[in-house]
């Protein structure tokens, strides 16, 4: 740069810069509402955050449990309101806090002294008033591309019988830990969940019933055979979970379903004389992952911004 | 410390510390799902970049949710790819 200011660090990465701004603490929101959860195969809550910026917020979450977590929407709904969907697996009541951050401009401060940087148009670019975001770490996450280590097997074939209450979809597959540095008593991270993936399993049973006559193994007559086909599918998100002072990345299960249908027919002395089928349920992916692109988690110490 | 700068809030404790480690914001803005955009920033020359994408609206589970490709050239953050409306950050250090 020509003019204006600059700071490193010793590492010599920037600290304070007029030509950028840094983030400032604009506050702890500890009391979401939850606007969607389920409980089968490992169960979720999507937890929203009512924020009120001038700018756009930049969210960090802590982890009060080892569960898994990612950020899923960052909305401005009207005039100054955000909205930060946040999404947890499991099924308990603990829910983390979000600790907003935002540029200079949006956060106010009583405090009469202190230090300021400001850009070529007059606006702060930096403000020690104002709690100025400082990381301790950050990694880059890839999820594996499958969230089952097994095949999907043994359910029903009728009617999507064996329901939801089975565990052959729960997710139990993470990536390798990868390490975030040291953390604080109580480290904040900011991560989007962007990674999707849906997987399914189909199964079918097919019965012949003879009415009329049976002539070693051929039916003579009128006779019916039925074909029942089930599919049960998930859906899942991406999550990360805190392991001291590691992070994997994991799977969340967000919505899952079942596809069946059931085809009947009939002959009477070989001659259809009719069928039918039914079914309900759908998918929006079949047995895919999609946005496993490597993705930024920026630490910081939750500590410093109670 | 034994060089640096310590800057103090009201109260004594440390506000800032040239100690410490940021990410600065450089720009944020909002890619529509669809749209492509590059976007040129002469500070970032030399920096350690990194881009952030938050979806806007979470990913759908009725169709598929693409997120956008962001990828760095030089000088230029190039956003395209996806069929959801995100925001990027920029950040540098």
């Amino acid at each position: 740069m020509s003019y204006g200011f600059e700071a490193t660090n010793n590492n010599n990465k920037v600290l304070i810069s007029s030509e950028t701004r840094n983030l400032h603490f604009l506050g702890k929101y500890s009391s979401p509402s939850v606007t969607n959860s389920a409980t089968a195969y490992g169960g979720f809550k999507e937890l929203s955050y009512t924020i009120t910026s001038t700018v756009i917020p930049v969210p960090f979450f802590d982890m009060p449990t080892t569960d898994y977590y990612g950020i899923i929407g960052v909305k401005n709904t009207t005039g100054n309101t955000w909205v930060v969907k946040v999404i947890r697996s499991g099924t308990s009541s603990t829910y983390p806090s979000l600790y907003v951050f935002v540029d200079a401009r949006g956060v106010s401060s009583t405090e009469s002294y202190g230090m300021q940087v400001l850009q070529n148009d007059g606006s702060a670019s930096f403000d020690s008033r104002k709690e100025p975001l400082v990381i301790t770490g950050g990694a880059a996450v890839t999820h594996p591309s499958n969230p089952l280590s097994s095949s999907i097997t043994g359910l029903s074939a009728t009617q999507c019988g064996s329901g939801s209450s089975h565990s052959q979809h729960t997710p139990d597959v993470e990536s390798s830990a990868v390490s975030v540095g040291s953390v604080s008593s109580t480290p904040i991270f900011h991560y989007s969940s962007l990674a999707q993936t849906q997987r399914s399993g189909t199964f079918s049973v097919s019965t012949e019933e003879c009415l009329g006559l049976n002539i070693y193994n051929n039916c003579v007559g009128y006779g019916t055979s039925e074909t029942n086909t089930s599919t049960y599918w998930a859906f899942y998100r991406g999550g990360i979970r805190r392991n001291g002072t590691n992070i994997h990345a994991g799977w969340i299960t967000v919505l899952g379903g079942c596809f069946w249908s059931s085809e009947d027919d009939a002959d009477f002395f070989g001659i259809d004389v009719g069928g039918g089928s039914g079914g309900g349920g759908g998918f929006p992916l079949s047995n895919e992952t999609i946005n496993l692109a490597s993705t930024a988690v920026i630490v910081g110490d939750g500590t410093r911004y109670a | 410390m034994s060089y640096g700068l310590n800057v103090y809030r009201a109260s004594g404790a440390l506000g800032f510390s040239s100690a410490d480690v940021t990410w600065n914001q450089v720009d944020s803005f909002q890619v529509n799902g669809g749209a492509s955009v590059s976007n040129t920033y002469a500070v970032l020359s030399g920096k350690t970049v990194l881009t952030v994408q938050m979806m806007i609206d979470p990913p759908s589970t009725s169709a598929k949710s693409i997120a956008h490709t962001v990828s760095q050239s030089g000088n230029t953050i190039n956003v395209s790819g996806g069929n959801q409306n995100t925001h990027i950050l920029v950040l540098m250090q």
